[in-house]
């Protein structure tokens, strides 16, 4: 027996030895407070550059501070005075000037200045990922100035209607911190541009500061104690974003009381049960979120505008928005029904299968001639569910579709070229901001294709040329009207399945207080407004 | 004499190590992608992606592209991970230790279930103990063990609320070796060290109940081997106790068998790796690899097979010098 | 030893026959072959096996009309189970001949011609085998899209070298014997002597390891669908069952156990049937992969 231990340990050390050491312990403190947060996926992004999604922005609107915030604690989407206190707008719309806080101080402990501001906005506009499409047609690198420390000076190529709700998305990085820790790349003199530094900590002035982040795993971020709000009794110490793909497992944790809040991409069976368990609570509110199925219209035969009105009349929308989306509103067009510039005349499309076959009888494909490919995100049942459905009817029309679980991350990189692009995805598009700009322009205008918002791949010069003129267009009312048209446009041409505006549903522990759906993208998981009261 | 023999076994290790690298070095180059713009990132100028197929080495023929290959892997250069971003080698020197650990204690588990229950079972032929191991040997080898993970989960984990659903644990110990038990035990952290245990039993146990099942069969062949011996007989006649006799004198001798099969399931308890640590979410390279495949991240697919095989050919190195170390004759055995 | 005429075989199967777990293993596959050849006459609900979908009964617990419940969607899961039975087997079927057709002549070739050939042969099987077959399935399926082709292909590609090392071994020990020598004697060619006199020799150990194999190969089937690289929705693999059940634990458990216990029954089976078989051949094949 004695030997056996021997052998034991022999294959334990000669194995471990391939392990590398390195020591790191992180320092453990008194009772704090935590709050874990599970989610089924990822953050697959911490840089405030890069981020395009629901995961991504939480990371960053607790880790960083945007100029402005929305008025979330009056329940409002508004922009509202943030890192900015005041700002003023010259006569033609093309210059903002914005009057920073002072006395904010960055997690490095230097003080936040204009010249943060301005290095962050040109990061993005030099970048050209992330957020990078809401500004690119009005501002490029260098139009962004600071007047003096606590002045910045936005000068756009033109008027832009959106300019001021876009600004809770411009997230103020450490200028100083990133140009130490600059890496090799394209930038001249900037290098990656901090790309390198930021993929793997963070350089903000945000209530909380990055601990540590393991892709696929835990995000662990701490509070700043020299955070410029302040702090208040009850607030969280210490902000755990644990991902765990199983849903099964996600909630067996939570009835556990091993998370204390869990994300919106469960199955409904899985809120209906937690709502009955008792110290939990499922907040359930209608949504200003698109849920459609996009088609990749670069692609054959989607690019035949027949075959996608087929498939538009071939999803019973009935069932798809009781059975799996109990409680959401078909959608009608691409800007959610509550959602500012929501053109309400549009028609909602249509279950009808007769319908589908005459639109199919006029296609330039067969039915058999390509099997399409429907990709989905491979954590979120639902959309698995809606497959199925759609599956079911189109073999009815003879068309063979196929149905893909697909990791969100790879999901979001196989859209940033057409040929890669599947035929169909399924997809959850957040308002970015409350303006119809965030649910036309970053969908439809091929400057923004590439990311996933866009995978539709969907160039028609007419809602191009409308979309254009409608931002740049000052009189309020006749750009709503621009933006309605728009939408009639692109709902005609049927570039997306356009499934429901749906219930919003998360489920926290019912000691978790101040949870608030705020609707705008990553900001209802801003973890300074949540307090821990476990009495 | 047991130097030579040592010598020679590693020897022997290393044109399979060689055919090792060349199998995963050809599947790489089948792999869908150009490894040029998974390196580049797809927004690429078409000069940067020529220059770097030069520096690469991708235009030459493909032996040089191999010897290319190997340099880079003996440097611990397996590329960037599409998945994490990070290099690959970074990654595995993380994710591996978490893997180390729960083998080797899934190894301990199946040792110490299917060795006692092998000599019993050997010992009470036909007895109730031979049945139900039979069974039990039957099923730990039939029954799917991502099934069996998870219900272990479901009745553990969430019924009767004893044992952690998922991961590692928390409480993490200063990182020397990276193993959670060695180190929290070296920094005397026995909170760590509970915690660690905890949270390994049940993907161990998962893990080990197919190699337990193969290890108890192989026991109990051994042990019914050595009982018609004459030596056993003639231990029995002098009137010595027989739990001293099974225990001391024939345990020993059938023990050799066992150590082969250690060796030959320690390939099968990799693979069942793959699933254990998925559903059990275990930060190991397993579910590492399990995720690369499905992401399609491809360097990250080939440095862990590589790494599989590497440690499935070390594991086997050292049953093989064991072997030779507890029986002699295996040293001057002709190859 | 292992000659194999009438009367060995009726010998064998008396044998076989007084074993009672071989008989329950060979009972548990021919079950299970009944259940796969008649899906479409057992199964209750045939069409669920398809692209349909009944969300107005999903959800519902074992009951008389669905007796092991309903899916997510509504599908009756012992109709899926059933018709799974063909994607399990038709998977150990042609994975195995591939792998045999594949392994069986490389390992005669390296075992009678020897020589270089035979060295590299060798050479490449060992390389093979130093990567854990679940692992290098793995690896192959990242290269190809889910479906039962890769699937089949990624198994296959792990599973031939078995089949050469086994004949190989085979043939290293009957190459000697006095019948080979004298057929070589009468001046029959290398191939006939291979293929007529020395292959019929190694087929008792081939067939007790092509029916050991058939439950490893389906449960590994099971586990590249558990993982996702397998067969495509709606198709009713196992695997894929039990790994879109599991979102509904632990109030939905019908959903992961029958498809479960078809996997164990279905494993079990041909590892009792082919345990029979060794002993009744008396061949020695190691089950260690």
């Amino acid at each position: 027996m004695r030997r056996m231990v021997v052998l034991f340990v022999a294959i334990a050390l000669a194995t471990a030895g391939l392990g590398c050491t390195r020591s790191a312990e992180p320092a453990r403190t008194e009772q704090p407070v935590i709050l874990t947060f599970v989610n089924t996926v990822p953050v697959p992004a911490i840089d405030p550059a890069l981020v395009t999604d629901e995961a991504g922005y939480i990371a960053v609107v607790n880790l960083y501070d945007p100029l402005l915030f929305p008025a979330v604690e009056e329940g409002l989407m508004d922009p509202a005075p943030h890192l900015a206190t005041e700002w003023t707008v010259s006569a033609d719309g093309r210059v903002y000037r914005f009057t920073l806080r002072e006395g904010v101080k960055f997690h490095s402990g230097r003080e936040l200045t204009a010249e943060d501001v301005v290095f962050s906005m040109d990061r993005v506009l030099s970048l050209k990922k992330g957020p990078a499409w809401m500004w690119l047609p009005v501002l490029s690198p260098g139009s962004t100035r600071a007047v003096d420390p606590y002045t910045v000076e936005f000068h756009l190529k033109e008027p832009y209607a959106p300019f001021l709700a876009t600004l809770i998305h411009l997230f103020v990085v450490d200028a100083e911190l990133i140009r130490a820790n600059l890496g090799a790349g394209d930038f001249g003199d900037l290098g990656d541009y901090g790309q390198g530094f930021l993929s793997a900590n963070d350089a903000g002035s945000g209530p909380y500061v990055l601990e540590k982040w393991d892709r696929e795993g835990d995000l662990v971020a701490n509070r700043f104690a020299d955070y410029w709000k302040g702090w208040r009794q009850g607030q969280v110490d210490r902000f755990v974003y644990r991902t765990v793909r199983e849903e099964a497992t996600v909630k067996m944790l939570i009835k556990g009381g091993e998370a204390d809040l869990v994300g919106q991409w469960l199955s409904v069976e899985t809120y209906n049960e937690l709502a009955a368990t008792p110290g939990l609570k499922v907040a359930e509110d209608p949504t200003v979120q698109l849920f459609h199925l996009p088609m990749n219209t670069a692609k054959p035969p989607l690019d035949c505008i027949y075959f996608r009105l087929a498939l538009v009349h071939a999803l019973d929308y009935t069932t798809a928005n009781t059975e799996i989306f109990p409680g959401a509103v078909q959608a009608r067009g691409p800007v959610p029904i509550k959602a500012a510039g929501h053109n309400s005349d549009l028609a909602p499309f249509r279950y009808d299968m007769a319908k589908a076959r005459e639109y199919l009888a006029k296609s330039k494909y067969r039915p058999g001639e390509y099997v399409i490919q429907y990709h989905f995100t491979d954590v979120i049942p639902a959309q698995r569910k809606l497959g199925l459905l759609l599956q079911s009817s189109l073999a009815e029309l003879g068309i063979k579709m196929e149905i893909n679980p697909t990791p969100w991350v790879r999901l979001t990189e196989l859209c940033a070229k057409p040929e890669t692009t599947p035929h169909i995805g399924a997809f959850y598009y957040t308002l970015r901001y409350p303006h119809p700009h965030s649910h036309t322009f970053a969908m439809y205008h091929p400057s923004a294709h590439g990311s996933w918002i866009a995978m539709s791949w969907y160039n028609n010069p007419g809602v191009t040329r409308v979309l254009e003129e409608a931002v740049k267009e000052v009189d309020t009312e006749r750009q709503m009207q621009l933006y309605k048209q728009a939408q009639a446009m692109i709902a005609g041409d049927a570039p997306s399945i356009y499934v429901n505006n749906p219930v919003h549903r998360i489920a926290h522990a019912e000691y978790v207080k101040g949870y608030r759906y705020v609707g705008l993208i990553g900001y209802d998981l801003a973890v300074y407004y949540l307090t821990v009261d476990k009495q | 004499m047991f130097r030579d023999y040592l010598a020679r076994r590693v020897l022997m290790m290393v044109p399979t190590l060689l055919g090792l690298s060349l199998l995963i070095f050809l599947l790489s180059r089948v792999m869908p992608g150009d490894p040029i713009l998974l390196a580049l990132g797809p927004e690429a100028r078409p000069e940067q992606v020529e220059q770097l197929r030069r520096e690469m080495g991708l235009d030459r023929p493909l032996h040089v592209q191999y010897l290319r290959y190997l340099q880079g892997v003996l440097r611990g250069d397996f590329g960037r991970s599409l998945r994490t971003h990070r290099p690959v080698a970074q990654d595995l020197r993380d994710f591996l230790p978490a893997t180390v650990e729960l083998t080797s204690v899934a190894m301990l588990f199946a040792i110490l279930i299917g060795v006692p229950l092998g000599v019993t079972a050997a010992v009470r032929r036909d007895g109730m103990v031979d049945h139900l191991s039979r069974w039990v040997a039957l099923s730990g080898v039939a029954m799917p063990q991502f099934w069996l993970a998870i219900l272990l989960q479901l009745v553990f984990g969430y019924y009767l609320r004893q044992l952690p659903l998922i991961g590692r644990g928390s409480i993490v110990p200063a990182r020397i070796t990276g193993l959670y038990l060695v180190d929290s035990l070296v920094t005397g952290d026995l909170a760590a060290f509970w915690n660690s245990l905890r949270h390994l039993v049940l993907p161990a146990f998962t893990l080990s109940l197919a190699t337990a099942a193969q290890i108890m069969r192989m026991t109990r062949a051994g042990m019914v081997g050595q009982m018609r011996r004459d030596y056993v007989l003639a231990a029995r006649s002098y009137g010595l106790p027989y739990n001293l006799v099974v225990y001391r004198y024939m345990l020993k001798n059938a023990i050799t068998s066992t150590l082969t099969i250690i060796g030959l399931t320690y390939g099968f308890l990799l693979g069942n790796c793959f699933v254990v640590e998925t559903v059990f979410a275990w930060p190991g390279i397993a579910a590492y690899g399990a995720h690369a495949v499905i992401y399609k991240d491809f360097n990250a697919v080939v440095a862990v097979t590589l790494v599989v095989g590497v440690a499935y050919a070390i594991v086997n190195l050292a049953i093989d010098v064991l072997y030779g170390f507890l029986d002699p004759r295996v040293r001057y055995a002709p190859e | 030893m292992n000659s194999l005429n009438a009367e060995s075989w009726r010998r064998a199967w008396y044998r076989f026959r007084r074993n009672r777990l071989s008989v329950f293993g060979l009972g548990l596959v021919l079950l299970v072959l009944l259940a796969a050849i008649f899906a479409p006459y057992l199964a209750p609900y045939p069409e669920d096996a398809g692209s349909v979908v009944k969300f107005a009964q999903a959800h519902r617990p074992p009951c008389g009309r669905f007796w092991f419940g309903t899916d997510e969607v509504g599908r009756d899961i012992l109709s899926r189970v059933i018709f799974g039975s063909r994607i399990s087997l038709a998977l150990g079927v042609l994975v195995l001949t591939i792998a045999a057709g594949v392994g069986v002549p490389l390992g005669l070739i390296a075992g009678y011609w020897g020589g270089t050939a035979g060295a590299v042969i060798m050479r490449v099987t060992d390389t093979f085998l130093a990567i854990p077959p679940l692992v290098l399935a793995l690896a192959v399926s990242a290269v190809l899209p889910p479906s039962f082709v890769t699937t089949m292909v990624a198994i296959a590609f792990a599973w031939w070298p078995w089949y050469a090392r086994l004949v190989h071994g085979e043939v290293l020990s009957v190459r000697e014997e006095q019948y080979v020598q004298a057929a070589e004697t009468v001046g029959a060619s290398r191939w006939r002597v291979a293929f007529v006199e020395i292959m019929p020799n190694c087929l008792a150990p081939v067939i007790v390891k092509l029916t050991l194999d058939m439950g490893f190969v389906i449960l590994m089937g099971a586990v590249l669908s558990f993982l996702g690289l397998g067969v495509q929705p709606p198709k009713p693999a196992w695997g894929t069952m039990i790994a879109e059940g599991r979102v509904y634990l632990p109030a939905n458990w019908w959903g992961v156990t029958l498809p479960g216990l078809a996997i164990f029954v279905t494993v079990m089976g041909f590892n009792l049937l082919g345990d029979g078989l060794r002993d009744v051949l008396d061949v020695e094949v190691e089950r260690w992969n």
